[in-house]
């Protein structure tokens, strides 16, 4: 019983920090129509800024882990601007080659970036001692920052809900994402958009990334698992959808925490065996629609 | 206009007699780590031809083609190592298993569209790829397999080049011939126009899936004729970082031109060779900056680019030709 | 009775677009299938030709059941619609457009062992004199004029030796003139090979002039058939075409 309580509590941990991952890409995805294989090289880079920022900038004091959690989304979120105004903008509308082409290049340029940057060592980034204890519930001791992720998680979910349903910008997006001509026919700047969503996505990944470093170390062969199950989560909750990205991101890491459980090192085939069953029921994900 | 297409076959075959020559003479003048670079770009190649034959033809973009040319490198070094079959049958086995995972793979796949199929043939690589890297006892995991024997008859050099240079020949030879076909023909209109293609009787996913399946067969063939090459089988060329190699040699020589994943191929290792002997390791820094410049610039590839060229030169000719 | 259409229907959301249609075709027969837009013409045939599943109903084919069936399962039962916008290959020739059709028709679809190259040159430059592309067999068809690809899309569906050929406005986008020649010749080549053909179609004078019996959709329901001249008297049809 404590054990399963455990995994579960791991597991929506896991399921936080995908969640965080994949609502940006599934932004991006729906409202810009862009492939951008380069999002888990984001995340990881956040982890990499966090890791600098709490013990560089900030010496790696109790504190600094969560100055460096405010910063590093900010910074991201600008960092996502620039690549949105340089590189992706001029491939909107293309082929699908042509941005996996160029997305996956980035991956590559991200990839000896960290090697330059941060050499080949996995970075720890020192725990932070406020919320760093652990708590006890039912007589099973949690970690707190566990509970602090699934916190911050469900606040973004519901922050995103309310910007994607209440405010202009989400109206906006929305409307881009179903007919982005029609949308600059009423005057609706929709490179605006494009870059907004496109920041947003990466301030996200920033939160993601920031929190991650807590809970693991940072190291170099991060980044394709961690784009690949982005993907996965996109796929299986369906292209565009927030809700989507919530649900596939739970069932993906209670799939993980329960497998690794039961099967060891090949829990990972189960994720694989969940998108596989998901997509051969729902060929557009749990809330897709064959629109896109 | 025919006096056009003669003198373009003229020159093709020109040009593919001049390259059967070379290829067949190369051994006499190089060794070493040259002969070893020519038979990377052979097998490199082979392999981008087998992948065009689903990108190009079929117009499914797979990013999951390593793990079918892992699974054939695996099987090879693992029954090179550890059984007595004659290496004809390995091959053989080793392709053949390339397919089986191929038709698995390919099953769940081929009704996805576009970047569905893209990622989830990504995900299926990667699964095969984890399988590999986490199976310690039987692939040895992240420390691979190493000294792979090989049968008394290719320890030589030149014979080896030889052996790889044939097989790799014949079997793109019969690519060749299976894109003519009416198969092959059909293939590239579900890829023009599948909606139509149905509307003219075709199961366009009964025809991608074949071709998914013969084009994972020849991937499997190249990871094992890699095997040979290099004696050994490490996870790194089976994970996505393999199937982009291979996707870009396609996309860098152009898709749709048959040789022009070949050209790609060729490029992509001379290049790596020439950045990896002046930076020894900035190589994926260079690589993922080509990525970038090919999208944005060269996006229908080097072939295609001079096809173009090429076109628009005969094009002019033929105008100022018109009016003496 | 080549074709039998009994009770099909077929809902979007809770729209009906086909509802409870019965209809037959005798063979070798011409029949045009008006409407106002939104009638449920369109729809209906993509429910013969295995584009859209039907809700309900039958649809007898030469005494067998062929609702539901999907698009390439239709065709090889030799039911060939053209298109209503137009759907080609546009970056391959006239003439291989035409030859797919006819290697696919004769089972050549899996043929791995011989090069399509000139396949079946005969069969396809004959069809082609009789749309009168002849001198554009090596065109590209993206580059051909429109009048052209409307030719070429019905050598496409007769390339299949059809029995029953669904046209959905095999003229439409044409000028009066080419229109009267597209028609034309769709019904020369229907008479002479014996072929059933139904047609859907907004230019009243084609409609009166070519069809032999004139079925009305209105709001997915059937409400009329006739031969011309009952249509033309009907009160029904005037209602909706005139107004109250």
């Amino acid at each position: 019983m404590e054990t399963i309580f455990l995994i579960l509590v791991g597991g929506m941990t896991k399921a936080s920090i995908y969640f965080l991952v994949a609502a940006g890409l599934t932004l991006v995805f729906g409202v810009g129509k862009v492939i951008n294989f380069a999002h888990g090289s984001l995340y990881v880079l956040a982890m990499y800024v966090t890791y600098s920022i709490s013990t560089g900038l900030f010496g790696g004091g109790p504190y600094s882990f969560w100055y460096a959690l405010v910063l590093t989304p900010i910074l991201l979120g600008a960092f996502g601007c620039i690549i949105e105004r340089f590189l992706l903008r001029r491939i909107y509308g293309k082929e699908h080659l042509v941005q996996l082409l160029l997305t996956y290049g980035l991956v590559y340029i991200f990839q000896d970036i960290y090697r330059l940057g941060w050499g080949v060592m996995p970075k720890i980034v020192p725990h932070t001692t406020f919320m760093g204890g652990s708590m006890s519930i039912m007589n099973v001791t949690i970690p707190q920052f566990n509970l602090f992720v699934i916190f911050c998680s469900a606040a973004v979910f519901l922050a995103l809900s309310l910007v994607v349903s209440k405010t202009s910008f989400g109206r906006f997006s929305r409307a881009v994402a179903f007919d982005e001509g029609m949308c600059e026919l009423l005057g609706v700047n929709t490179q605006a958009v494009y870059t907004g969503i496109f920041a947003l996505g990466c301030f996200l990944a920033g939160i993601g990334g920031a929190l991650a470093t807590q809970l693991g170390v940072v190291h170099l062969g991060m980044s394709a698992h961690i784009t690949i199950l982005a993907f996965i989560l996109v796929i299986v909750g369906g292209v565009g959808s927030i809700n989507g990205a919530a649900v596939a991101a739970i069932l993906v890491g209670m799939t993980e925490s329960f497998g690794a459980l039961f099967l060891s090192e090949f829990g990972l085939v189960l994720i694989y065996l969940v998108m596989v069953t998901v997509l051969l029921w729902r060929p557009f994900g749990l809330f897709g629609k064959p629109a896109f | 206009m025919l006096r056009d297409d003669k003198s373009v076959n003229r020159t093709k075959a020109a040009l593919g007699t001049a390259l059967a020559l070379a290829l067949l003479l190369t051994p006499l003048l190089i060794d070493g780590y040259w002969l070893h670079l020519l038979m990377e770009i052979i097998i490199l190649g082979f392999f981008a031809i087998s992948l065009n034959l689903v990108m190009g033809y079929g117009g499914m973009i797979s990013f999951g083609h390593a793990g079918f040319y892992g699974i054939g490198l695996y099987i090879t070094a693992g029954l090179l190592k550890h059984s007595g079959l004659p290496l004809p049958l390995i091959l053989l086995t080793a392709s053949l298993c390339g397919a089986l995972c191929g038709l698995i793979v390919g099953y769940l796949c081929v009704r996805l569209r576009a970047f569905y199929f893209a990622i989830l043939t990504l995900a299926f690589g990667q699964l095969i790829w984890a399988v590999i890297f986490k199976w310690y006892k039987v692939t040895g995991g992240e420390d691979g397999i190493i000294g792979v024997p090989l049968p008394e008859f290719l320890s030589n050099e030149t014979t080896l080049y030889f052996f790889i240079l044939a097989i790799c020949a014949f079997c793109i030879g019969i690519i060749y011939w299976i894109v003519n076909t009416s198969f092959g023909q059909v293939l590239a209109a579900t890829r023009e126009n599948s909606e139509r293609t149905e509307c003219i009787g075709v199961n366009c996913n009964r025809h991608r899936l074949v071709a998914f399946v013969i084009s994972t067969f020849f991937a499997g063939l190249a990871g094992g004729l890699y095997c040979l090459l290099s004696r050994s089988a490490f996870p790194d060329l089976v994970e996505w970082g393999k199937s982009g190699e291979v996707l870009l040699s396609c996309v860098l020589g152009g898709m749709y031109s048959f040789f022009g994943p070949f050209v790609g191929a060729a490029l992509m290792i001379m290049l790596e060779s020439l950045v990896t002997s002046f930076f020894t390791d900035r190589w994926p820094l260079v690589l993922g900056t080509i990525f970038v410049v090919v999208a944005l610039a060269v996006p229908q590839g080097i072939t295609g680019y001079i096809q173009e060229k090429l076109q628009r030169r005969l094009a002019t000719l033929k105008q100022t030709g018109a009016t003496p | 009775m080549i074709i039998k259409v009994e009770g099909l229907n077929k809902s979007f959301g809770g729209v009906k677009a086909v509802n409870n249609v019965n209809l037959s075709l005798q063979r070798s027969e011409i029949r045009a299938l008006i409407g106002p837009n939104g009638a449920g013409k369109t729809t209906f045939f993509k429910l013969l030709a295995g584009n859209l599943k039907p809700d309900s109903g039958r649809v007898i084919f030469e005494d067998e059941d062929i609702a539901g069936l999907k698009p390439y399962e239709i065709y090889r039962k030799q039911i060939h619609k053209t298109f209503q916008h137009l759907n080609l290959y546009p970056k391959l020739t006239v003439f291989k457009s035409v030859q797919l059709a006819f290697v696919s028709q004769h089972g050549k679809r899996w043929d791995l062992f011989s090069w399509m190259g000139r396949m079946f040159e005969d069969e396809v430059m004959d069809l082609l004199h009789k749309v009168e592309l002849v001198d554009k067999a090596e065109v590209q068809s993206g580059a051909l004029s429109h009048g052209e690809k409307r030719r070429l899309d019905l050598a496409i569906a007769l390339a299949g030796d059809p029995k029953l050929l669904l046209l959905d406005e095999a003229a439409s986008g044409l000028s009066p003139d080419e229109a009267r020649e597209v028609m034309a010749l769709i019904i020369r080549l229907a008479r002479e090979r014996e072929l059933t053909v139904c047609f859907i179609e907004h230019d009243m004078s084609f409609v009166f002039g070519l069809a032999e019996r004139i079925s009305v959709l209105h709001m997915g329901e059937l409400i009329a058939e006739g031969d011309p001249e009952e249509i033309r008297n009907n009160e029904t049809v005037k209602r909706i075409y005139l107004g109250e």
